[in-house]
C-alpha cells in the first residue's frame, strides 16, 4: 500500500481553518467526499463517529501527528485526506503535544486488512526521520506529494533492487 | 540494573490498531524503565504509539515485552496486564 495513493493531492488541505478537532475534523471528510466523489457520504455522521472514537482514545500518536479514522458503508475501499494545522490542534494525543498533521481514513466495513495496512503506512512514514518536519514546512501540494512518495520508494524500493 | 520481562500473546481481534498502540505506549511512559517489545528480531520501543503500530502485531501474535530499570517488574506487569484485558475492546 503506498502513502501516495491513499492520500492523493486532490484530497489534501494544507491550511485547515478549523481551530478546534471536530471542526478540523469536518473540513477533511468534507475534502475526502469532493476528492473522491463519495456524494452520499454522510459528512456529519461520520465526524460525529470519528469523534466518538477519538474520545475512547485519541488517535494523536505523538509526533504531532493524528490518525483519525472510521468505518464508512459509502465507501468502497480505503481512502485518505491529509490535512495540516499551523496552530496546532488539541487531540489530547498520548504525549500531550498539539497535532499538526492529520491522516484522515475512511474505509469500508470489508477492507478490514486494507484498513489496518493503511495505518500502518501512515505510521512508517510518520518515523522516518524529518518526514514530520517536511510535511509541515512543504510550501505546495506538490511537495508534499514528492515527500509522500520518497517514503513510498523508501517502503518498498523498486524491484531492480529487490533481494 | 534490574530487568524483567515476559512472553505476552495479543488476544484482541483486531491486534495491535491505533488505540492499543497508543494505550500500550501510555502505559509504558508511565514507567521509569525502558520497555520494548522483541518480535521477529525486532525491537520496538513500548514507548512510541507508531513504533508499536508499525509492529503489526494481529491477534494471535506471540511476543516478549521486556523491560529493564528500577520499575522493570511493575512494568512488565502494568503492559501483560493491558493486553491481557485486551484493551477493554471485547469482554
Amino acid at each position: 500500500m503506498r502513502l501516495s495513493d491513499l492520500f492523493g493531492r486532490k484530497a489534501f488541505v494544507l491550511d485547515l481553518e478549523a481551530t478546534d478537532r471536530k471542526g478540523a475534523l469536518r473540513e477533511l471528510v468534507e475534502a475526502a467526499k469532493a476528492a473522491y466523489g463519495l456524494t452520499r457520504l454522510p459528512v456529519a455522521d461520520v465526524v460525529d463517529a470519528i469523534v466518538a472514537r477519538e474520545k475512547i482514545g485519541s488517535t494523536g500518536l505523538g509526533r504531532g501527528v493524528a490518525i483519525p479514522h472510521t468505518k464508512c458503508e459509502t465507501v468502497k475501499s480505503v481512502v485518505g485526506a491529509f490535512g495540516r494545522s499551523a496552530q496546532g490542534l488539541d487531540f489530547n494525543a498520548v504525549d500531550g503535544e498539539p497535532v499538526y498533521l492529520l491522516f484522515l481514513i475512511l474505509a469500508s466495513p470489508a477492507k478490514e486488512e486494507e484498513y489496518m495496512e493503511a495505518r500502518r503506512c501512515v505510521a512508517k512514514a510518520v518515523l522516518r526521520p524529518h518526514f514530520v518536519k517536511f510535511a509541515r514546512s512543504a510550501r505546495t501540494p506538490k511537495e508534499v506529494e514528492e515527500l509522500f512518495m520518497e517514503a513510498d520508494e523508501a517502503a518498498a524500493p523498486p524491484k531492480s533492487a529487490d533481494r | 540494573m534490574p530487568t524483567a520481562e515476559r512472553e505476552v500473546v495479543i488476544r484482541n481481534q483486531l491486534g495491535l490498531h491505533v488505540r492499543p498502540s497508543a494505550q500500550l505506549a501510555s502505559t509504558a511512559m508511565r514507567f521509569q524503565s525502558d520497555v520494548w517489545f522483541l518480535l521477529d528480531g525486532q525491537r520496538v520501543n513500548a514507548k512510541s504509539s507508531l513504533e508499536l503500530l508499525t509492529m503489526a502485531a494481529v491477534c494471535g501474535t506471540v511476543m516478549r515485552v521486556q523491560a529493564q530499570g528500577s520499575d522493570a517488574e511493575a512494568a512488565v506487569a502494568a503492559i501483560a496486564e493491558l493486553i491481557d484485558s485486551k484493551f477493554g475492546e471485547e469482554r
